[in-house]
């Protein structure tokens, strides 16, 4: 190189490795998936029928059904018959030993001979729409719940042979993290609404299926998440820990697992916050809590129920996603 | 000389990658020796140090731990590592659980599975523990987590935790080369000084020559994988110094 005082002018031409015929090769097939990349995204917004004109012409026919939607149904009692009290000869109404007002005459079998009796029963208040999808979506928090705890307690064990610097080295850690990485990524492939519908047809409609699914899917979430955290440990305590002569598994409790914890808490805890939304979802296709529900409203166009339901959704997830970041900052 | 702690037999390493860190290295240390392993950076002293305990197998040759091999299995070469503490540069202390704890990790070659499993110390191993934070005197901090003690407190923990081991060598990675020249004193003196006093043997590698000097018995210094030099401190002259480290070596 050329170090005279003539050529500190010069601008720098950093040294470059020659260009080889791979390398042509190479930038020429770069360039041909980028083309490929836009040309595909170009078919993706055709096919997809993306268009602003027909989103704004659809606005006013949805007007009805948003007026009925800005009017939650949140009854707390309702009545099944209107109640027209049967009246006695002094035209007070009679009422049962409760105090609640007979309304029906009805006819019963007492010691095998029919006798007429009067009746309260319809004139008792049943438990409107707000009480009723309160307790489904406790049912969909639940669902998620015991579907999230199942998938830590199974991917957390599982995560550790799928962390490449833990299984490098030997045959079987090859053979354990190949296995597990594609048990994750099957489990991942799998949509949980496609794995509800499936659960659904082996156990029956309700909150089963529901955790079956969740259950799953997360294995494979956070079992890839777990196993990532896992190979970006510090190596330096392992290697401390090592030298100990602790055995394998204590190498492993001892030198990674402090430094894990908070971070497999800390995924967990997010992933339960994706599953609550998640098993709202799953309820469309039988697997029990509120879900279940909005979809039987919007399909009998109960507009003002499946609002209530909105309603309970928008508060229990806005609470729920609080107290989950809430822990999260807390663990971080 | 009784039979020597750690002895080390033409003990050839290459790395996968065909790296020749150590080539036919003949090593001894005594019961109770200081030695000081010197050498300039690349010169194998880390691998000389990890295939003594065992963390690394050589491609060649044998090391003896109290005349037996190290290396006949896997299983032996952990057993050895439970009588063999070490340090390193970087501490490796387990972050977030106490320094108590950390020390007591130091007997994780002992513990039962069982036992490991729940961080479940007996009250006699916590003595242990407790005795070793004393005798780097760093007691009064045994509550809390590595992250808030300075350099110097976290390689003194480590050496609590060797200690807690009950070893009969030390192995020293440049324990205080991540330190400030005071405080690389003060943490050597502790280490050296304890071992001297338990009678355990200790092998360090280090960066300072003067450290060398000061603190070991003997001296030995490594270069391209080879022993260049061995002897008492007093005969590491300039022309030997010379020699390891290259002409552009001054004494500092
Ligand atoms: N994991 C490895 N794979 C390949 N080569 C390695 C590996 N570790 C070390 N080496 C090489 O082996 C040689 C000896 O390394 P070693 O770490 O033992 O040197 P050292 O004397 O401890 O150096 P330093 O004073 O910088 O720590 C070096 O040439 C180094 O590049
Ligand atoms: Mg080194």
């Amino acid at each position: 190189m050329n170090t005279s005082p003539t050529s500190e002018h010069k601008p720098i031409v950093p040294p470059r490795k020659p260009r080889t015929w791979r390398d042509h090769v190479w930038s020429g097939v770069k360039w041909l998936l980028l083309v490929m990349f836009l040309a595909y995204l170009w078919a993706s917004f055709v096919r997809t029928e993306f268009n602003l004109y027909t989103l704004v012409a659809g606005a006013k026919d949805i007007k009805k059904v948003m007026l009925e939607l800005a009017h939650p149904d949140l009854s707390w009692y309702v009545y099944e018959t209107e109640r027209v009290p049967l009246l006695d000869e002094a035209g007070q109404p009679r009422l049962d030993s409760e105090g609640v007002p007979l309304t029906h005459a009805v006819l019963v079998l007492e010691d095998g001979k029919p006798v007429i009796k009067l009746d309260s029963r319809t004139n008792k208040p049943k438990l409107g729409t707000l009480p009723t999808l309160l307790d489904s979506m406790n049912e969909t928090v639940q669902i998620s719940l015991i579907g999230t705890l199942i998938a830590v307690i199974l991917s957390f064990p599982l995560a550790f042979f799928a962390s490449r610097n833990l299984t490098r080295g030997t045959s079987t850690g090859l053979v354990l993290y190949g296995a597990t990485r594609f048990v994750f990524n099957v489990l991942r492939a799998f949509p949980p609404y496609i794995l509800a519908i499936i659960f659904v047809f082996m156990v029956g409609p309700g909150p089963f299926p529901g955790v079956l699914a969740l259950g799953l899917h997360s294995i494979g979430m956070l079992g890839k998440l777990f196993s990532e955290a896992i190979e970006s440990v510090d190596p330096a305590p392992i290697e401390a820990v090592k030298a100990t002569g602790a055995s394998n598994f204590m190498v492993v409790w001892y030198g990674i697992l402090p430094q894990v914890v908070p971070q497999f808490l800390a995924f967990s805890l997010y992933r339960w916050d994706i599953n609550i939304r998640m098993s709202i979802i799953l309820g469309i296709v039988g697997a029990g809590g509120i879900g279940f529900l909005l979809d039987q409203y919007i399909r009998m166009f109960k507009y003002s129920q499946a609002s209530t339901c909105f309603l309970i959704i928008l508060v229990a997830v806005t609470l729920l996603d609080y107290a989950s970041a809430y822990f999260r900052e807390k663990l971080g | 000389m009784a039979t020597p702690v750690f002895q080390t037999v033409k003990l050839c390493l290459t790395y996968p990658d065909g790296t020749q860190a150590l080539r036919e290295v003949d090593f001894a240390i005594g019961a109770g020796e200081v030695v000081a392993v010197i050498g300039k950076s690349g010169a194998g002293k880390s691998t000389l140090l990890r295939c003594l305990n065992g963390l690394l197998t050589p491609t060649k040759g044998e090391v003896l731990f109290r005349g037996r091999p190290v290396h006949s299995t896997k299983a032996h070469a952990r057993m050895v590592r439970r009588d063999v503490g070490m340090i390193f540069q970087n501490f490796g202390l387990v972050p977030r659980v106490s320094v108590l704890t950390n020390v007591l990790i130091g007997r994780a070659g002992q513990l039962p599975t069982w036992r490991g499993l729940f961080f479940w110390f007996t009250p006699e191993e916590r003595q242990l523990g407790l005795r070793a934070l004393q005798r780097v005197e760093i007691l009064d901090q045994w509550q809390k987590r590595p992250a808030d003690l300075s350099g110097g407190q976290q390689q003194r923990v480590a050496i609590a935790r060797a200690l807690c081991q009950e070893p009969a060598v030390l192995l020293a990675d440049e324990p205080v080369s991540s330190l400030d020249p005071a405080t690389a004193r003060v943490v050597l003196d502790y280490a050296v000084r304890i071992c001297r006093e338990e009678g355990i043997a200790m092998v360090a590698n280090l960066h300072s020559v003067a450290l060398a000097r000061e603190y070991s018995d003997r001296v030995v210094a490594f270069k391209d994988g080879r022993v260049a030099f061995e002897g008492p401190p007093t005969q590491l002259t300039d022309e030997v110094l010379k020699e390891v480290y290259g002409e552009h070596f001054a004494d500092f």
